[in-house]
């Protein structure tokens, strides 16, 4: 194990923060040869899963993939520690399916942990981060609350829930970042006072129960896929053992524990401030805006092989502990149950994302970056996802290199990073494939052809995996171009194949006809494709073939559309454009464009509140300021 | 942001009536979009740049002949807005004018923004400073007026009434986004089925104000009516009673009416432009001989016909040649003179009209005038079925909006019909969505979601 231990050493990179951002960052910052380290309150405790032990999900695991390709490590430890896989939405569309695992929550922290002390470049700190340093606008370092500085050209801050974080248990609430950890508040009052605007978003966990106190009878048991999808293309099997998960409801009774003592949760209990997600409501939310259901599903989730601790998934609450106990044993099978660490709610303060560019790099500090939930995200996946992006860009900002910015119309990433700079949140931001315009163009099937060719120019992706990568497409492409050109002579090919076809859909059709016709697959041409020696040599050209010739009509529709966004955002809006002098743009627009910055003419027209008029207006001051004819605009002296 | 690689269209001479329209079309494929629904008296390899060609304007979709206009290619970068552009001149009727821009549309153009030609005469460098302020005096109108714009879809217009359209899409829309993204809870979801049916019922309500827009043009841009007839039939008596004003010159004496006479009637509330033309007959009088052919245009670019006859005359040839030469447009028979004794049986009078509305008359004592005002209310406004329901599209980017979305909902409820997985319906459900946000302001994502999560307790 490589550490640093001198204090006045200098870096090109400092990340602040070990959880799954943090990571993500450290990784990709040391692998494009920055000379990196990563500071946490405890390094022995990297990449913790607070909250469930499971990665990925629909949009969750198209996150994972996406980094994967990008040359990122999540997807390679999530398989690595999965104890079950499952393809979500597997009997829909190509574009909606996506994996998703059961982690062993130890063995991904052992293994991240692993995997950075062996990476060279980086080095791992136990160290509390109490502010910045800043010449003038510029950070030039971190100071440590033992009175020590880090020197750095760049820094990632990436303190997930630890910032100023608040943990409610009923009334009971008391500082921390996670439970029994504490939390960093010296380096957010750093923040406010460096003028950062800051605003603080909540999240809960439910109570983990011991596994030994479980009737598993009184549940239903879940398994995994029996052919697991993976979420790194570098894996080929699962390392670890399978398990199963249980399905259970919460009932009348627990229902009404919770209404009876509803005034004792932290939630209803007026003891929160900041805002929680939606999507993730607690079983008291549940329980008071969904009145008129009589029950909730609830998933009980093993936290590891062998842990004894199990997730209740579905049961996240902060009511005080003795209730979660009456709330828990009121389930049938859970009678016994054992509370090992009680839900709870958690408070921590974000900084608003409109403070930062594209490139995740705030706009009131050069060289600062920031990723993960201090950015009003949830989830280890958006968290990973932002922090490779911000990797990245430290590593190019301390090489004094142009920034990468994820294109809106690529990837999921580019999704999320546009909403939040261009749009900022209201409660933690939850990626959705809902959130894409081109839904269909940003499969799990393509992160690689998406983001592989990025991730090797940065160093992100070494040859030998590149290589493979461009010998997986000349398949894919050389396949598709056989299949649109050779007509089917049904007399001396696949004679089998007459019987799965109507009559008139055979008459001289090309492979990529019977291709579209319902129930049929590559699979079904594979005598033909044999005797031309054109059988892909594996699934994923097969899927890839498949895909694309199927659905090649709303695949071509939605990438003409995301050319024409494509073809605005080349119009960029340098960043001293003066709004000021813009005449024809009302004030309150104009106070828009001056805090997003937007960097191109698509991303201002995204803006909310943002009129097609005044991108009209917009354009035509660039086109003026192009033309060097600037100065005739301005209003006249009165 | 409008895409400036569209091509766009637009009259460009004042809207109404006129002795001539210019509807200009520019961008890169408006040649090509002009050539699928104009066809020259000569065969052209290639546009002709700056040449005047005489051509019909014809139906993209059938083929039919619309009418004649004259066509001129001005190739890139010689033109106004430095892009491709023509420039179609045709007769200045609102009716062809519009029928000829939603065919343009049709064929892959849109309607032009207001200041949109002059936006791109700037970009491409056509214009000097002097000009280009002056544009940005233009989109700073158009600020302005998008402004009062909203303004105005708060108190009662087509957005107001669309909003119920939107909402009820938008919870089509959550119910099957969240089939996808919450595919492990235990959500009440519709079915397909359900879905579909919803869906049906919104392109019914579309469909129905795409349907008014006719007649809202009729209101806003009023209608016009040509009383037509054989000469001595009464047709400026009609003109007149119509008017219940004398206007018309009226005399026993043939030919009376020799030029065009023209006045708005009121009719239940609609302008209607009334011509009163020249009688139609062989006849070797020049002057009678112009009034006639200004008749036959009249009768062209009007918007419905009144043929009138005289009961108290024999049916006569000249009749018959008018009333099958107007078979296919908007008319209604008016038997006049019915207080002189009748020559026409009911029979003839039957097999004359053929399912055309026909109503007894006579201008002279005023008999049957207010049911023959009701029958050209009721043809005007045809089957009032949007009107009913007091919605009326009356601008035509709305109309195309409209007529997109409803298109949309279509292709998303064959998706579902077809088995397709929900995201590709949604593909076309947030298209459809976009068309009407072009009406009524823009939805987000945000919106979608916000929809879901009040409907559904979401998270395990």
């Amino acid at each position: 194990m490589k550490s640093a231990t001198h204090h006045s050493e200098e870096f090109d990179v400092v990340i602040v923060g070990g959880g799954h951002a943090g990571c993500e960052a450290a990784m990709a910052a040391a692998r494009m040869g920055a000379r990196t380290t990563l500071l946490s309150l405890k390094s022995s405790r990297l990449a913790q899963m607070s909250c469930n032990p499971a990665i990925g999900g629909i949009a969750k695991g198209h996150l994972v993939r996406e980094i994967d390709a990008l040359g990122g490590i999540m997807g390679q430890i999530a398989d690595r520690t999965g104890i079950q896989f499952r393809l979500l939405n597997s009997s829909r569309g190509p574009a909606v399916q996506a994996p998703r695992c059961q982690s062993d929550k130890s063995k991904y922290s052992n293994e991240m942990r692993i995997e950075m002390e062996w990476q060279e470049n980086l080095f791992l700190q136990d160290a509390e981060v109490s502010g910045l340093i800043l010449e003038g606008n510029v950070v030039k370092g971190v100071q440590l609350s033992d009175g020590s500085r880090i020197q750095a050209k760049a820094v990632v801050i990436a303190t997930g829930t630890f910032l100023n974080g608040l943990i409610h248990i009923g009334n009971q609430s008391r500082a921390g970042g996670r439970i029994s950890e504490q939390p960093s508040v010296l380096l957010a009052e750093n923040l406010r006072a460096l003028g950062f605007c800051i605003g603080r978003l909540k999240t809960g966990t439910p109570p983990r129960l011991d596994k030994r106190t479980i009737n598993y009878a009184q549940f239903e048991e879940q398994k995994g896929d029996p052919n697991p999808t993976f979420f790194s293309t570098k894996t080929v099997s699962c390392t670890l053992p399978q398990i199963s998960c249980h399905l259970g409801y919460t009932n009348e009774r627990l229902h009404e524990v919770i209404r009876a003592n509803l005034k004792r949760s932290a939630l209803y209990g007026g003891f929160i401030t900041g805002i929680g997600p939606r999507y993730c409501p607690s079983v008291e939310d549940k329980v008071v805006k969904f009145s008129g259901r009589e029950r909730h599903q609830i998933f009980l989730e093993p936290e590891g092989l062998d842990a004894d601790e199990v997730y209740i998934n579905g049961l996240s609450t902060s009511m005080p502990e003795e209730v979660q106990q009456e709330m828990v044993r009121s389930i049938p099978g859970l009678e016994k149950a054992r509370i090992i660490r009680p839900g709870y709610a958690i408070e921590y303060d974000f900084v608003i994302p409109t403070e930062l560019h594209p490139t995740l790099e705030t706009k009131k500090a050069s060289g600062l970056f920031m990723a993960g939930q201090i950015n009003g995200t949830t989830g280890y996946e958006e968290a990973a996802a932002l922090g490779i992006v911000a990797g990245i860009n430290a590593a190019l900002k301390a090489r004094r290199q142009d920034p990468v910015v994820f294109p809106r119309e690529e990837s999921y990433i580019g999704i999320m990073v546009d909403d939040l700079v261009t749009r900022g949140v209201d409660e933690p931001y939850r990626m959705f494939t809902s959130r894409s315009e081109f839904r269909l163009l940003m499969r799990i099937d393509n992160a690689d052809r998406r983001l592989t060719p990025l991730g090797h120019s940065l160093g992100l992706v070494d040859d030998a995996h590149y290589q493979e990568f461009l010998k997986k497409y000349q398949e894919v492409d050389q396949l598709r171009d056989f299949m649109k050109g050779h007509r089917w002579n049904r007399e001396i090919e696949c004679p089998g194949l007459e019987s799965q076809l109507d009559a008139n859909a055979v008459k001289g059709s090309t492979l990529e006809e019977i291709l579209r016709r319902p129930g049929i697959n590559v699979e079904d041409l594979a005598p033909l494709l044999r005797a031309h020696s054109r059988m892909p040599s594996c699934v994923a050209v097969r899927n890839a073939v498949e895909i694309e010739i199927r659905y090649e009509g709303y695949i071509q529709q939605q990438m003409r559309d995301a050319e024409k966004i494509r073809r605005i955002s080349s119009r960029l809006i340098p960043l001293d454009l003066d709004y000021a002098q813009m005449d024809g743009l009302s004030r309150e627009i104009r106070e828009k464009l001056k805090k997003v910055q937007p960097k191109d003419l698509a991303m201002a027209s995204r803006i909310p509140g943002i009129t097609p008029a005044a991108v009209s207006i917009i354009g035509i001051y660039l086109e003026m300021r192009q033309a060097g004819r600037k100065n005739s605009f301005k209003k006249p002296e009165t | 942001m409008n895409d400036q690689s569209d091509s766009i269209c637009a009259l460009s001479t004042p809207a109404g009536r006129s002795g001539m329209a210019v509807v200009r079309v520019s961008g890169e494929k408006s040649f090509q979009i002009v050539r699928s629904i104009f066809s020259p008296a000569k065969h052209f390899e290639s546009p002709p740049a700056r040449l005047a060609m005489l051509g019909r304007i014809v139906d993209p979709v059938d083929g039919s002949v619309m009418d004649e206009a004259v066509a001129i290619c001005f190739p890139s970068p010689h033109s106004y807005t430095g892009e491709d552009m023509v420039e179609i001149s045709l007769h200045g009727n609102p009716v062809l004018v519009a029928t000829l821009l939603d065919f343009l549309c049709t064929c892959g153009a849109r309607i032009a923004e207001p200041g949109e030609f002059t936006m791109r005469a700037f970009l491409h460098g056509r214009m000097d400073l002097t000009q280009a302020e002056a544009v940005r005096d233009l989109i700073e109108a158009t600020t302005r007026r998008q402004a009062q714009a909203a303004a105005m879809q708060k108190s009662g217009t087509i957005a107001l009434q669309l909003k119920p359209v939107k909402e009820r899409l938008i919870e089509i829309i959550a119910n099957l986004e969240s089939a996808i993204e919450f595919v492990e809870e235990d959500l009440p979801l519709r079915s397909r089925e359900a879905v579909v049916e919803q869906l049906r019922g919104l392109q019914d309500n579309l469909g129905k104000w795409i349907d008014s827009y006719r007649q809202g043009k009729i209101i806003r841009d009023g209608f016009s009516m040509a009383v037509v007839g054989s000469p001595n039939v009464g047709k400026s008596s009609v003109f007149n009673a119509l008017l219940a004003q004398d206007r018309s010159i009226v005399a026993d004496a043939p030919g009376t009416t020799r030029d065009l006479v023209s006045e708005y009637a009121n009719m239940g509330g609609i302008p209607v432009r009334l011509m009163d033309t020249a009688g139609i007959r062989q006849s070797n009088d020049p002057i009678e001989q112009l009034g006639m052919e200004r008749s036959q245009q009249a009768i062209a670019d009007s918007d419905a016909v009144l043929l009138v006859v005289d009961s108290s005359q024999q049916p006569s040839s000249e009749d018959v040649d008018l009333r099958n030469g107007i078979e296919l447009r908007t008319c209604i028979i008016v038997v006049n003179k019915c207080d002189l004794p009748s020559l026409w049986t009911l029979e003839q009078m039957e097999r004359f009209a053929d399912r055309l509305p026909l109503v007894v008359v006579s201008a002279k004592t005023g008999s049957g005038m207010e049911q023959l005002r009701a029958a050209v209310f009721n043809g005007i406004m045809g089957t009032p079925a949007g009107w009913q329901d007091g919605i009326m599209v009356t601008n035509l980017r709305h109309c195309r909006c409209l007529e997109n979305a409803k298109e949309q909902l279509e292709r998303a409820a064959s998706a579902l019909i077809g088995g397709m997985s929900e995201e590709f319906a949604l593909t076309d459900l947030h298209e459809a969505l976009k068309s009407l946000g072009e009406i009524t302001g823009d939805t987000h994502v945000e919106d979608v979601l916000a929809k879901i999560f009040a409907n559904f307790c979401i998270g395990k």
